[in-house]
């Protein structure tokens, strides 16, 4: 069982509740193949660097999951098939962080920033 | 030991010259040698402080981390060689996979687009390109073989 960061980007034009059961569908996917879902962050609706498939923006979901190395396949092939998931990147790291990714800080780090503004 | 005796030598021919005056070692010059402050007065350039990413309190190589990874990219999203970063070659490699894996997630862009002198009044792209005759290399004649083709496409069209 090896650890993987999963993000992947769910286009824009679908309703919000299409994020929960996309992310639903996948977990389902890597428990049959066998995984775990150690860690799930919702980044929400954030602007692309590019456009991907004509979109400007989407939904970005991050997981932290424990996987065999065959089920890795598995779960890609059905993001691939997912017609709301614009773009996925799969990546192996060595342990999942307990902590909030740097995108999450970056995050909580702009909305401090914007009250801070408003006060 | 030929280039040792040299070398010795040279030394010895230094000293003979300037051999009462005693010169530290930062005040002379010699190719490849160390620019001091001394030798260049005020305008001369701070030495690099070493990879940002060795030593024990250096951050993480994390491709999530937007902000870390765009202070190794040109304005133009190009990533920075590191003879400008002064990142050691084992982490600009990772830098690199963390840089290319931000830019498949659409975290970093991939290029710039280039902005005009007075950025937002620059026309849209369609109009931007000047006629093909004002282009360099577009400023010829039409050739003779070309207008036959033309015609028959016209005739398709009609």
């Amino acid at each position: 069982m090896a650890s993987y960061e999963l993000t992947y980007i769910i286009r824009p034009d679908v309703p919000t509740t299409q994020v929960d059961t996309v992310l639903g569908k996948i977990t389902d996917v890597i428990k049959k193949a066998r995984g775990k879902v150690a860690k799930t962050e919702q980044w929400g609706l954030r602007t692309l660097a590019y456009p991907i498939r004509k979109h400007k923006r989407g939904y970005y979901t991050h997981l932290g999951i424990t996987l065999p190395g065959e089920g890795v396949a598995e779960v890609e092939h059905q993001l691939k098939l997912a017609e709301d998931v614009i773009r996925f990147v799969t990546v192996k790291v060595d342990e999942i962080s307990k902590e909030p990714s740097a995108v999450m800080k970056a995050k909580a780090r702009d909305a401090a920033q914007a009250e801070e503004f408003n006060a | 030991m030929a280039m040792d005796n040299s070398r010795a030598k040279g030394k010895g021919k230094g000293k003979g010259k300037f051999g009462d005056k005693k010169r530290e070692p930062r005040d002379q010059f010699r190719t490849g040698g160390k620019y001091t402050p001394k030798l260049l007065g005020k305008a001369y350039f701070q030495r690099k402080k070493g990879c940002p990413f060795s030593g024990p309190k250096a951050p993480k190589i994390d491709y999530k981390d937007v902000r870390m990874l765009a202070k190794y990219l040109s304005d133009y999203g190009k990533m920075l060689p590191r003879h400008l970063t002064g990142v050691c070659a084992i982490k600009q490699r990772e830098l690199a996979t963390a840089i290319k894996r931000a830019r498949m997630l659409a975290l970093l862009s991939f290029t710039v687009k280039e902005q005009g002198r007075f950025g937002e009044d620059r026309p849209e792209r369609g109009d931007r390109r000047p006629p093909r005759g004002d282009r360099p290399g577009f400023n010829r004649e039409p050739r003779a073989i070309s207008a036959p083709a033309a015609e028959a496409t016209a005739e398709v069209k009609e």
